[in-house]
């Protein structure tokens, strides 16, 4: 049985001292490498079946003009050459990262201050809790007609409102200048409920004598709440960074069902490009090939992101 | 604490069973194949694959089972898909190469499977059984033809069979009509008398209309008329003289003069004489006239059974205004058409199926979806009695419609089309300049040849 | 450290600066409340309208008259049961799924130690980065393959094999909880499976509820999913039956508002009964000195 101490450990499972005592009669089973290996063996087995199959196959395809119900023309880089040079792929870029550096930062500062807000001891939290979380729930369609509804420049209440101001708001939904921003303050406030549940199991794991001794030096709420909170909740912010990017990236289902991309294709993003490419107009070579650079794009970000987190995150 | 070993072994034991079952579940064969080698007196199953839209899936689940009581051996079934991912999800299953036996098709969508050679042809079989195409109304035929030289939708081999059809046609409010001390619309109006009507019914708050001194556009509370934007483009462009693409689907006719004045006339409609609502202002508004905020509403008689369902005023219908240059009357009708995979394994048993859903023990089901496109059922009672009082004016347009250009392009220059005509509807730039622009865009495509498609 | 004997300091008095700080922020609170309540309300006014009344101008707020016909004959015309049936079994076998997979990658990924952890974590991460919409059709065609075409198969054991999401929310919980616990444990004899299983599933209860929550709403509300797999109508998932008032042409819009408003049900139960795992101050009750 391993007598090495903590601090040993950390040193590494490959320091010489560890692979002596493995190879002294320890059973195969003991190696770190396999009982690894036993445990993602489940997620190995699904990637490979239910996720990188398929990738491959449409990366194959888009070296091809055709799609899936006839036989393929291979053409080489063609799709990937045209795409660079078509408008509509970068003004879709365009929109999507403008769309991206919109809701990301934004809704996760919000969310944590739901998040705070939500996780007081007060009786009929949980009431408040489920209801900043219904949007999340509720029916998109329920939710797409609403702000539909919002939106609209004659009987919408966001214009009413405004003109008890004086000011004559835009027509939203139609403005190539406003649709997009119209969009985003949807996609914000549908978010908040789903950030917010992350961070308040987050803030679960923020044991309390932290704060009990921050109190004891004396801290104020501000400072406790930059010097405890935000550190150990950095690597539920670097989640929730992660996956939001990627998520906000992907915006398919607020633009398809709101503006369809336009108007003018101010709202046209990345993904409901790929879409209109492979459902509209069947050339799936061509939207496996804006697929991929999309692909290749957010694997770059989240890598990088990774890289910088020894940074600012802190696990323990 | 002391953890005995047992734990790994439970964990491993656990994995394994889960491996076990899925692989156990995994060698469930794929779904039985459909009477394969199986004898003809076996039951077959036949699988009707159709997009979501309740009053059809009701009327087929009926037909169906009356159909499964006079044919014991054979047993239809719908398989439905909500209409957006109907199509893809099709795609899907051809790719995997387990289509349904049959399947509603949409001269917009079936080109494709047709051109990619999905369909049977159904030359033999109408032959065979001596069927008279005369019995449906010619555009309903037409629009289940396809031409493989082309890639144009209806002309060349019959590749499926017309269920009911619908077409644009003008809905009216009539109390609004009585409110205002107008004439209902019928069938001698043209584009002139159609647009005074339209200005005379736009009100604003202080009941103004369109036209008047003083009348205050930024307070309307009742517009003269609203139009399915794509279709009736196109119907007053027929009706004066002009098109939007040449019939063989190769050169773009959007900058002729008779073109351009419809688009400025529409423009002039929306911008000017407020008129007609713009977009922005129907938005989270989805039906302007069952709430009465439109007297009159160009639009497809695909709504006529919801509305004699659900419309709380008195209303009516009649056909789309003629153009100014005294021409026949045309309106715009497609076709809901149903058809065979060719990879069916029960050819002969489909069609069988579909000569009874298109022939008169169907199409009497079919006739409370919508206007059948069967010339008996369609002028029979089963289909014209009930409101509105000119309900026959659906079932005219079979007479006198144009299809509205499908074919293998269709998707693709439509798609330009649409989003371009959107700087017209937002008031940013004039007619003539965006028809320019929807030009030169889409030429190219029309110009494609269709084997490089 | 006892912890018995601390004495919080006395509450400093406040500002009136921040108190009306504190009043702007609890005023916003209520407003988005009340904004984020509201499509829901609308949702289930409309479920209770005649469908003429629906878009009704002026909005009517309250439904006059308000009645329960739309409820009745999505419950009698449709067998509602049964697709209540298919979903929650097809949801919960897919929760259970997610949460056992993605704990078990997780805790791997977190603790142990193995040739390639990393890049196999970035490649499990990557699998959420391309479009569905591109992978749809391949997939379908393994799919059918295997045979779980017309089943509702796809719908759970996919499940077992892993979910990016779950894997990378519990492994940043999983690296949050000290290293010393691991190393005290394997101490006293515990293997991996022991830590996993007896330390860090425990006290991992508020994140493992709030991925059942996600995952339950994932499936439950998942649609490409049961329409690209079902056929059989007796096979449908709950969403999946309600679309049918989605029309080609029109949209039965107070049918349908029944039927979400009806469908919202369980994931509200499933979300007030994880609340339960959140109470502040749970964590660590393990670790001494």
């Amino acid at each position: 049985m391993s007598t090495t101490t903590s601090a040993e450990d950390k040193r590494g499972a490959w320091s010489p001292r560890r692979r002596i005592e493995l190879s002294r009669g320890t059973r195969l089973l003991n190696n770190e490498h396999v009982i690894g290996y036993l445990f993602v063996a489940p997620l190995i087995l699904g990637l490979l079946v239910f996720t990188y199959g398929p990738v491959v196959a449409a990366f194959g395809l888009s070296f091809t003009k055709g799609d899936y119900i006839s036989t393929p023309k291979w053409i080489g880089l063609d799709n990937y050459s045209a795409l660079l040079r078509e408008d509509l792929f970068w003004k879709s870029l365009k929109n999507t990262l403008y769309y991206v550096v919109g809701v990301v930062p934004a809704g996760m500062v919000l969310s944590l201050l739901l998040a705070l807000a939500m996780n007081q001891k007060l009786r009929g939290i949980v009431v408040f809790r489920t209801i900043f979380f219904l949007p999340t729930i509720t029916s998109s369609v329920a939710i797409s007609l609403m702000w539909l509804w919002i939106y609209n420049p004659e009987f919408g209440v966001l214009n009413f409102l405004l003109k008890q101001f004086s000011i004559k708001g835009p027509a939203w939904l139609s403005s190539p200048t406003w649709a997009m921003p119209a969009v985003i303050i949807m996609a914000i406030w549908r978010g908040l409920g789903y950030n917010m549940l992350i961070y308040l199991a987050g803030l679960q794991g923020i044991p309390d004598i932290y704060y009990e001794a921050a109190e004891i030096d004396g801290a104020g709420k501000f400072a406790k709440f930059w010097h405890i909170t935000v550190p150990l909740l950095s690597p539920t912010t670097f989640l929730l960074l992660i996956l939001g990017m990627i998520g906000a990236f992907q915006v398919f289902e607020y633009t398809y069902v709101m503006t369809g991309g336009g108007p003018v294709y101010s709202t046209l993003t990345l993904v409901l490009h790929i879409y209109n490419n492979a459902f509209r107009n069947f050339q799936m070579g061509y939207a496996s090939a804006l697929a991929y650079v999309l692909f290749f794009i957010l694997l770059g970000l989240t890598i990088i992101q990774f890289r910088l987190q020894n940074r600012w995150v802190h696990y323990e | 604490m002391s953890i005995p070993q047992l734990t790994r072994r439970q964990f491993v034991r656990l994995s394994a069973g889960v491996a076990a079952t899925t692989l156990m579940a995994a060698c469930v064969p794929a779904v039985a194949p459909q009477g394969a080698g199986a004898p003809a007196a076996e039951a077959v199953e036949l699988s009707f694959d159709m997009y979501n839209f309740d009053p059809w899936l009701k009327a087929l689940d009926e037909m169906f089972k009356a159909y499964g009581e006079a044919n014991p051996g054979v047993t239809a079934t719908v398989q439905s898909a909500p209409g957006e991912e109907f199509w893809s999800r099709q795609e899907a299953r051809l790719a995997a190469g387990n289509p349904s036996d049959l399947s509603i098709g949409d001269p917009g969508y079936f080109g494709r499977y047709a051109h990619k050679g999905y369909y049977l042809d159904l030359a033999s079989y109408v032959e065979r059984d001596q069927v008279d195409l005369a019995d449906w109304f010619d555009v309903t035929v037409n629009d289940c033809r396809y031409d493989n030289t082309t890639g144009i939708v209806g002309q060349g081999a019959l590749v499926g069979m017309p269920a009911t059809y619908v077409g644009l046609i003008l809905y009216y409010n009539k109390d609004l009509f009585d409110a205002a001390g107008l004439a209902y619309p019928d069938d001698t109006w043209t584009r002139d008398t159609f647009t005074e009507a339209a200005l005379a019914l736009t009100k604003d708050v202080a009941g103004k209309s369109s036209g008047d001194a003083d009348f205050n556009a930024d307070d309307i509370v009742q517009w003269g008329v609203t139009h399915n934007l794509g279709y009736g483009l196109a119907v007053h462009t027929w009706n004066n003289g002009g098109a939007l693409i040449s019939d063989d689907q190769t050169k773009c006719l959007l900058t002729e003069p008779a073109t351009v004045e419809v688009f400025e006339w529409f423009g002039k409609l929306l911008h000017e004489d407020h008129a007609n609502p713009t977009p922005a202002q129907l938005e989270g508004l989805p039906n302007p006239l069952q709430v009465g905020k439109v007297a009159m509403s160009m639009d497809g008689s695909w709504n006529v059974d919801y509305y004699v369902a659900n419309l709380a005023f008195n209303w009516d219908i009649a056909p789309v205004p003629k153009g100014n240059k005294g021409l026949d009357r045309i309106t715009y009708a497609g076709t809901n058409t149903l058809h065979i995979f060719k990879d069916s394994k029960h050819l002969e048993e489909a069609w069988k199926l579909l000569q009874f859903m298109t022939g008169e023990g169907g199409m009497a089901y079919f006739a409370k979806t919508g206007t059948p496109s069967l010339k008996a059922t369609a002028d029979s009672d089963v289909y014209l009695t009930g409101a509105p009082e000119h309900r026959a004016e659906a079932v005219n347009i079979g007479n006198y419609a144009h299809n509205y250009y499908p074919g293998l392009k269709s998707d693709q220059w439509k798609q330009i089309y649409t989003a371009e005509l959107e700087a017209l509807w937002f008031g940013q730039s004039d007619a003539a300049a965006v028809l320019q622009t929807i030009c030169e865009k889409i030429t190219p495509i029309l110009e494609t040849p269709v084997n490089e498609l | 450290m006892a912890m018995s004997s601390v004495q919080l300091s006395p509450p400093r008095s406040r500002s009136v600066g921040s108190l009306l700080l504190m009043g702007l922020a609890y005023l916003l609170l209520v407003l988005t409340a009340v904004s984020m309540i509201f499509p829901f309300y609308w949702m289930a006014a409309t479920s209770l309208k005649t469908e003429a009344r629906v878009f009704a101008f002026p909005p009517e707020w309250i439904p006059s008259p308000a009645i329960l016909d739309n409820y009745i004959y999505i419950f009698t015309e449709l067998p509602f049961g049964l697709y209540v049936y298919n979903s929650l079994k097809v949801s919960m076998l897919w929760t259970l799924g997610v949460v056992l997979s993605s704990s078990l990658a997780a805790y791997a990924f977190a603790r142990i130690r193995f040739r390639g952890r990393d890049a196999l974590f970035m490649i499990t991460l990557a699998a959420l980065m391309i479009p569905g919409q591109i992978t749809m059709i391949p997939l379908y065609v393994v799919m059918t393959r295997i045979g779980w075409v017309d089943t509702q198969l796809p719908l759970i054991v996919p499940a077992y094999f892993g979910s990016a999401f779950g894997i990378f929310l519990l492994r940043q919980y999983f690296m949050t909880i000290p290293q010393e616990l691991n190393d005290a444990a394997k101490i006293d004899g515990c293997s991996h499976f022991g830590i996993y299983w007896r330390i860090m599933l425990p006290l991992a209860k508020a994140v493992l509820a709030t991925l059942a929550l996600l995952a339950f709403m994932g499936s439950w509300n998942d649609l490409l999913g049961p329409i690209i797999y079902l056929y059989d109508g007796d096979l449908f998932t709950l969403p999946l039956a309600l679309t049918r008032f989605r029309g080609q042409y029109y949209t039965q819009w107070a049918y349908m508002m029944s039927g979400a408003t009806v469908s919202l049900v369980p994931i509200l139960l499933v979300f007030l009964f994880t609340q339960q795992y959140f109470v502040r101050g749970v964590v660590l009750s393990g670790l001494k000195g």
